[in-house]
């Protein structure tokens, strides 16, 4: 297995470094950079919009471009994330919580440097995971059905609650919001439409990034501007620019970690990179000496989600690319891609395109490279953007934001939505309540819903197949031990406290 | 042992009262449990199903009850929760109607109106900046996402009427 | 009269029927097909495969356009309301006669558009896991009736004809199913693969790599004829169940109203573009049988699948309002 992974990567490289390749490859991650950076628009749109201009090239080269920008894309996601607490993508949501506090601290440079150092690291793990574990990954890609899923998304959920700042009683009130919410729309299983008032635009649900546009985008900016202009501005880019050698030694471990997360997650269909991310970040929170720490400005608080995010962007070409099956949204329209080129994706493109398979993933080594040649450049770039006067920037955000909703899926009523939503990111900071449990609980809980009546149905209402799946039975038990731990120590060290007061006392 | 007691972290009963529902805590709760209430009330209509063959109507309706409870309990338990700062509507509104407005213009009209529209109205609504400067950004804004949006990334976005 | 003159007078005639007003400027835009489809779904790339040879025929661009949602009703309303001249075209699929019977309140077809031609037509496959013991229909459909709800399959949609044929199948052998509901086809053929559910019942297209590599088994489809993608595969019909037979095809509407002259003009080039070698290539590749013919047998062909799919969904009282 492993000469012939070798063998086919030598191969692959030969085509992934011919010129026109490479110029491709370049073009693809310098857009999804962009497209990352430009809020509300992501790779999805993109990779939509631009597969007309891909008719013209050979199919390996269309793909290296389309591959380019969705993780191009990663990239660029995180950046709005840091700077402006603006996640351009849904995995980039991990990122706002400490990037935009190390950007507040004046540590906007070495955020951004942590963010793509990160991502490299795990673009390349993700890519080797890839070219030697794709087999053995599928299967157990395919070795996940509902009953798996649910016990993911359970784990995914208390997580959720784990992460969060402040009182997790009001996070958990949160993630529950986020759930209820996220039920707009037609229900999948029956046809019905929930909580759509008659309006059309609504039958299809609320979309994620129209949520987070809202809240993050909108609201954000409403509350700044309560404030006069000169303190909502991120003060000063004193000291160096670039991440420290403390900074790197504090996070390459949370790089390391963060890619095996992401990469195991990665490849699991319908779950996509954010998933990822979200459980990188709260690990990394549990490993840490410091947890408390996490959401003030800690390093691997930005290095962790990153690294996750860009694994799982590689891995999750997996099932794709070795099976035909399509993991996600993105994947779907690259299948589409294919197919467009007269590629059909399935089993057999390993064997009967193997110039296509190896010169792909190849291309993502030549991708990764670039896109660190390219995001360290522009960190002093977009350093500057944090000098740039409020009453300038904030329009500006707000005009992209509003364009950027728009070009989801051409429609106006989504930038109403999201004033709804920005009202609500309002009252969320004015009543001290952190999104991010919302948001997750929002992508997750309609995932719970639709995969766990999909068990139930399949086990006749049996609710013991949780329990004698192994796969989701070992994922509960993870769950399990988590909120144990988290609900006993606190009580376990409070205990221990009061003994010690009753001992000093007397 | 007595010097453990901080008097300085328990306010006066009278202010803590008063405190009350402007606080972050009860305010919370109410949000939380009129949400909560929202989907109930909503989701009448759904189905709810048994465990084999779960409704529409399951997921929202027990997630409803289940943040009705969470919000009362909210409630309950903010002791010491600050009080809100209170909001001030100027940037809120402005914001928003900028932003509905150019929601419902660019389709009908299109971005060479509606992206003025926003920046300019949100920056007198704001009180931000100079209004020659306002024009100056606007124009600038509106072009360069012209160019962006529908010429190199080839979103359908109409600009002129 | 002079050997000039004649072929002069012969090239006036052949180019009359250009010289009418209506069709010497058509088209002089590029035309856009309005999709209820993302980007790379089956629509979208039928409709990118027709457009681009339709865009060499005519000297126009061919632009898709990606409306999804409501179950059609935003590109449907959006095509409705579009000027009747041509330029904008809907690009659907049975779905849209299906559609009609259980979003009532959406714009009518038969009303709002006028049907143009009939792309293609693709056969819905029954199949099961390879490793399981199921050589054809009938041991699918003993097994099925000697244990009921036991029998898993999945489908990708409640308004899909995936799952409107496995009611049928049901009421039509007795058989008592457990039908899985899934967003689309790749999430469905995700879990059968993977050892999860039996059986789906799908559009040929996305499940025939899975049976050509050996993981699926087709046991029948639902076209009149064998399918030359499948020609082992035997129909519903010759296994014994006609009435499971029905045409799932994709074609291309006007808005009402729009003048005969470009209707036909464009029923004629798309028609062209169905004889090339190469869009026929493109198409079959995507298990897509082209089809054509004139725009009347696009009306025929809708107005009697509607009807059809009314009596099928009120017969198994399929209701969204559950």
């Amino acid at each position: 297995m492993w000469e012939t992974s070798l063998s086919g990567l030598a191969g692959g490289l030969l085509v992934a470094f011919e010129p026109l390749n490479i110029l491709t490859c370049f073009i693809g991650v310098i857009l999804g950079t962009l497209v990352g950076v430009l809020p509300g628009v992501g790779p999805v749109v993109t990779i939509s919009l631009l597969l007309p201009i891909t008719f013209g090239m050979a199919p390996v080269t269309a793909l290296i471009m389309l591959a380019g920008i969705y993780y191009g894309a990663q990239y660029g996601g995180s950046t709005t994330a840091i700077l402006l607490k603006l996640p351009g993508e849904t995995a980039a949501v991990m990122t706002t919580l400490d990037g935009n506090q190390m950007a507040k601290k004046g540590r906007a440079g070495a955020a951004l440097g942590i963010a793509a150092t990160s991502s490299f690291a795990a673009g390349i793990i993700g890519t080797l995971a890839v070219v030697l574990f794709s087999p053995a990954l599928v299967a157990v890609a395919l070795s996940f059905g509902p009953a798996e899923n649910v016990a993911l998304m359970v784990l995914g959920l208390v997580a959720a609650v784990m992460v969060a700042q402040g009182s997790p009683l009001k996070a958990l009130a949160m993630l529950v919001a986020g759930i209820v919410l996220g039920t707009v729309g037609t229900d999948i299983s029956t046809g019905v439409a929930r909580y759509h008032f008659g309006i059309t635009e609504l039958r299809d649900g609320i979309n994620f990034v129209v949520v987070a546009m809202g809240i993050y985008g909108f609201g954000e900016i409403i509350a700044n501007l309560e404030r006069p202009p000169e303190t909502s501005k991120v003060t000063g880019t004193i000291g160096s620019v670039y991440p420290t050698r403390d900074d790197f030694r504090q996070s390459w471990a949370a790089t390391l970690r963060g890619s095996f997360i992401g990469a195991s997650v990665g490849f699991l269909p319908g779950l996509g990179a954010s998933a990822g991310a979200f459980a990188a970040y709260t690990a990394e929170k549990k490993l840490s000496s410091y947890p408390e720490k996490f959401g003030t400005g800690v390093v691997e608080g930005v290095a962790a989600p990153e690294a996750a995010n860009n694994a799982a962007a590689q891995t999750n070409f997996i099932p794709l690319l070795t099976l035909g099956l399509p993991s996600g949204a993105v994947m779907a329209l690259m299948a589409g891609a294919m197919m467009i080129h007269g590629i059909v994706p399935g089993p057999a493109v390993m064997t009967q395109r193997p110039e296509l398979f190896w010169g792909l993933i190849a291309s993502m080594f030549v991708g990764n490279a670039l896109l660190l040649f390219l995001n360290l450049n522009l960190v002093r770039v977009w350093v500057r953007v944090l000098a740039i006067p409020y009453p300038i920037l904030f329009p500006t955000i707000l005009l992209l934001c509003a364009i950027g909703i728009y070009s989801l899926n051409n429609s106006a009523f989504d930038i109403l939505i999201a004033a709804v939503f920005g009202l609500v990111g309002y009252v969320f900071i004015k009543l001290k309540l952190e999104p991010a449990p919302l948001l997750m609980g929002f992508v997750l809980g309609p995932m719970l819903e639709e995969n766990l009546r999909r068990a139930m149905l399949l086990a006749q209402g049996d609710a013991s197949v949780f329990l004698r799946h192994p796969i989701s039975a070992g994922l509960l038990a993870v769950a399990a031990i988590i909120v144990a731990l988290s609900v006993g120590l606190p009580l376990l060290a409070k205990h221990r406290r009061r003994a010690a007061l009753s001992t000093l006392v007397d | 042992m007595a010097d453990i007691i901080n008097h300085d972290v328990a306010p006066p009963r009278a202010r803590r009262l008063a405190a009350g529902l402007a606080s972050t805590g009860t305010l919370s709760g109410i949000y939380f449990g009129a949400l909560g209430l929202a989907f109930i009330v909503f989701g009448q209509d759904y189905r709810v199903g048994d465990l084999r063959s779960m409704g529409p109507g399951m997921f929202p309706i027990a997630g409803g009850w289940l943040l009705f409870f969470l919000g009362s309990l909210i409630v309950i338990t903010s002791r010491d929760s600050e009080r809100v700062e209170p909001v001030v509507w100027r940037p809120l509104i402005g914001v928003l109607s900028a932003v509905v407005a150019f929601a419902l213009l660019v389709e009908t009209i299109g971005l060479a109106i509606a992206g003025p529209v926003l920046i300019v109205g949100v920056l007198i609504a704001t009180g931000q900046g100079t209004m020659r400067s306002a024009v100056i950004l606007s124009v600038v804004l509106t072009t360069v996402s012209a160019i962006i949006f529908p010429t190199l990334l080839g979103v359908p976005l109409k600009v002129f009427p | 009269m002079t050997r000039l003159s004649k072929v002069l007078i012969l090239a006036a005639a052949m180019l009359a029927p250009l010289a009418g007003p209506v069709l010497a400027q058509f088209p002089e835009k590029p035309i856009t097909i309005v999709v209820s489809a993302q980007p790379g779904g089956s629509p979208d790339i039928l409709a990118r495969i027709i457009g681009q040879h339709l865009s060499a025929r005519v000297g126009q661009p061919v632009v898709v356009e990606n409306r999804s949602g409501g179950a059609g009703a935003i590109a449907n309303e959006h095509v409705a309301r579009s000027p009747a001249d041509g330029y904008t075209l809907l690009g659907t699929a049975d779905s849209l006669g299906i559609n009609r019977t259980f979003f009532p309140d959406q714009v009518d077809p038969f009303t709002s558009f006028t049907p143009v031609i009939q792309a293609m037509s693709s056969p819905q496959v029954l199949a099961v896991r390879s490793d399981l013991d199921i050589p054809d229909l009938q041991a699918f459909l003993d097994r099925a009736l000697a244990a009921p709800g036991a029998t898993t399959v999945a489908v990708p949609g409640v308004t899909t004809t995936g799952n409107l044929g496995s009611l049928m199948l049901e009421n039509q052998s007795g058989a008592d199913f457990t039908i899985a509901v899934y967003p689309s086809a790749s999430p469905a053929l995700n879990d059968v693969i993977g050892g999860h559910v039996e059986a789906i019942f799908v559009t040929l297209g996305p499940a025939l790599p899975h049976i050509q590599s050996g993981a699926l088994r087709a046991i029948a489809v639902t076209t009149p004829d064998r399918t030359p993608s499948l020609p082992d595969v035997p129909t519903f019909g010759e296994a014994g169940y006609d009435g499971m037979t029905f045409t799932s095809w994709q074609g291309y509407f006007a808005p009402a109203g729009t003048p005969k002259e470009i209707v036909d003009y464009l029923n004629a080039e798309i028609n062209a573009v169905l004889e090339t070698p190469e869009a026929r290539e493109q198409l079959l590749l995507n298990a897509f049988d082209p089809a054509g013919g004139s725009a009347e047998d696009l009306g025929v062909l809708f107005r009697e699948g509607t009807a059809f799919w009314e009596r099928i969904i009120k017969e198994n009282n399929v209701q969204l309002q559950n």
